[in-house]
């Protein structure tokens, strides 16, 4: 069973008022799950974490946008986020990758499609992984996302700031190709 | 079993360790120096080592730093104005110093000509009577006629009423 939704308001309310405490448990609260997120799209470790380094100073420094302390979690991921773009760009990778699920359209994805439903046996962890990286960037950030923080496709709409239905889309067909693979395994 | 989440965190576990030293970093650097840059609290304990020239100064221009900045755009701004204009005003001030000569031509027209006027006044003959009133056509102005004697006392007189 999943524990990730909590509500980190008031830790949030400290935060801003200056409290090293109350950053310490939020960071501390996502550091790993940013971690894994950014690894996904860099997969260098030195450059993951001065990607998490950068996104924690930024925090602190512009705490003060954050309009709604129940979103900090997916603000936090949105400033990895934009900072995993601009790695890309720096690296000569083509930003053009990350349109190409753009124009999938809308899929049926359902909202209630925890990911807690999916469970991976031990024997699987290494093709599930796999596929994960085999997927396209954008479906596998969805899909990391969602897997993550099972935030809502609201929240993964704005951390990487695509439309409501390209993020439908995007994890519809990734959970279409990840339950594919499963049960190939087996059978 | 594991549901995907605790796969993905468990194949990064061993970063924990650096991952804690980057967060206590953090909060050793970004968090003084954020608050180092923040505005003073209220009640706030002023430091006495400043003096009171540096509180002044503190008070007066640095915390409204950006208000003197927005400022001194706006003075600048002005003063450009007012330097491209300036090739203008020459231009106006021969018009104006043109124009003084003229006036005082003219102010001397006036004065000579309200000098002949109370001159007239003085020299203009007694004004005539003021007409008569109007009279019916039939009856044009009657004249007296008085008939004296020799002597010259009056003994009689007469009208005589003349038509028009």
């Amino acid at each position: 069973m999943l524990a990730v939704a909590c509500d980190n308001s008031i830790q949030v309310q400290d935060a801003r008022r200056g409290d090293a405490d109350a950053w310490d448990a939020l960071f501390r609260r996502y550091q790993l799950p940013l971690y894994a997120y950014v690894y996904e799209w860099v997969r260098q470790e030195q450059t993951t974490l001065d990607i998490i380094q950068e996104t924690f100073i930024n925090a602190v420094r512009h705490i003060g946008r954050l309009e709604d302390d129940g979103k900090f979690g997916s603000w936090l991921f949105s400033i990895a986020h934009q900072k995993c773009i601009q790695q890309w760009r720096q690296s000569g990778r083509q930003p053009a990758m990350l349109e190409i699920a753009d124009a999938d359209g809308e899929g049926p994805f359902r909202e209630d499609d925890s990911p807690a439903d999916l469970l991976i046996r031990r024997e699987q962890e290494e093709a599930f992984m796999k596929l994960l990286s085999q997927l396209p960037v954008p479906q596998r950030s969805a899909l990391i996302l969602h897997f993550l923080e099972d935030f809502s496709l609201e929240e993964i709409a704005e951390i990487t700031g695509a439309q409501l239905g390209t993020v439908k889309s995007r994890l519809h067909y990734a959970k279409k190709a990840l339950r594919k693979l499963l049960q190939e395994e087996v059978e | 079993m594991k549901n995907p989440r605790e796969i993905l965190l468990a194949r990064h576990g061993q970063v924990m360790p650096k991952l804690d030293a980057i967060r206590e970093q953090v909060l050793r650097t970004a968090l003084v120096t954020d608050r180092a840059g923040s505005p003073e609290q209220p009640g706030a304990r002023v430091n006495p080592d400043i003096g009171w020239l540096g509180q002044f100064w503190r008070q007066l221009f640095w915390q409204p730093r950006r208000v003197w900045l927005g400022l001194a755009c706006a003075w600048g701004f002005m003063a450009l104005v007012n330097l491209g204009l300036s090739d203008s005003m020459p231009r106006s001030a021969n018009q104006a110093s043109a124009e003084v000569p003229t006036m005082m031509v003219w102010q001397a027209q006036q004065r000579y000509l309200e000098e002949l006027i109370l001159l007239t006044d003085a020299v203009a003959p007694e004004r005539e009577p003021a007409p008569a009133p109007p009279q019916p056509h039939s009856q044009g102005p009657c004249e007296w006629m008085g008939f004296l004697d020799q002597a010259g006392t009056p003994v009689g007189y007469a009208t005589q009423w003349t038509c028009v």
